[in-house]
């Protein structure tokens, strides 16, 4: 494993669907490059952050009941 | 809801729908307006655009569900014709550009500094939140829609592939570039306490 070779599986590294001996390649990888561990530190919190980032959003039941309304009308005359 | 109740699964739903059924239709809305909405509000950052998309996109289902070949598809097919809907809205407004994606992210120019140590009020602070907002609306629309997908609304891989007719491989590479895109992003931002901590 080099650092070249960690940085292109570290997408699938993050989300465990690599091989186990993979896995186990890139932490040990991990345990002797400092700057790889710092990349995959702040590569995990980019993904948190961006979730985090984001405002939840969600509609109102009355919008729901609208548009149910609304759609209920439209099969009618299908 | 009490135990014991079935739920009836998307296939049966869309089935009934096709045959008329506004009941079905209800049940369908109700399991994924928020969804439509959801997604749709954070590609268009609109909230009466994203209404007027979750509308039209329902409004859709019925004029076309005749044309969903496989019913198990259904809320790929549903992301789709949201996906579209709302980069319209955006092609419309003349909101959005598409830009050159980046061929090769040169990360030696990031400094390495780590900055998933810093207070959860630096990280958590509504500038940092305006950066990775902006971050995320800048990608090439190619990346930008996968990073929604997956990392906000936390769609599988699988399903974002199949929704925007990609392979898995292209899905995974897109995110994953696109994510590095905005971690640069980030550590060139973050980099500014890197000096404060070192002072």
């Amino acid at each position: 494993m080099n650092c070249k070779r960690y940085l292109a599986l570290l997408n699938e590294f993050v989300e465990c669907t690599l091989p186990q001996e993979v896995q186990d390649d890139i932490r040990a990888h991990m345990e002797t490059c400092p700057r790889c561990r710092v990349f995959y530190r702040t590569y995990s919190l980019t993904i948190t952050l961006s979730r985090r980032a984001e405002n939840t959003c969600c509609i109102s039941e009355d919008q729901v009941d609208r548009l149910c309304c609304l759609l209920a009308n439209r099969l009618s005359k299908k | 809801m009490s135990k014991g109740t079935r739920v009836p699964k998307d296939t049966e739903l869309v089935g009934r729908v096709k045959q008329g059924d506004d009941h079905a239709m209800e049940e369908i809305v109700k399991r994924y307006s928020n969804k439509v909405y959801s997604l749709a509000f954070h590609i268009t950052h609109n909230t009466s655009a994203a209404e007027e998309i979750m509308q039209d996109v329902f409004l859709t289902v019925i004029a076309k569900i005749g044309t969903l070949e496989n019913d198990a598809y259904f809320a790929t097919w549903l992301y789709r014709v949201t996906t579209n809907a709302a980069y319209g809205f955006l092609r419309k407004e003349k909101k959005y550009t598409e830009q050159t994606p980046m061929d090769e992210i040169d990360h030696e120019q990031i400094v390495g500094f780590d900055w998933s140590e810093l207070p959860d009020d630096v990280l958590l602070s509504d500038e940092s939140k305006n950066i990775i907002r902006r971050a995320i609306d800048a990608l090439p629309e190619s990346m930008r829609t996968i990073v929604i997908m997956k990392d906000v609304e936390g769609l599988k891989n699988e399903d974002i592939a199949e929704t925007l007719g990609l392979s898995l491989p292209a899905v995974k590479s897109r995110l994953h570039r696109g994510r590095l895109m905005l971690r640069d992003t980030l550590s060139v931002y973050f980099s500014r306490y890197a000096n404060r901590r070192d002072a």
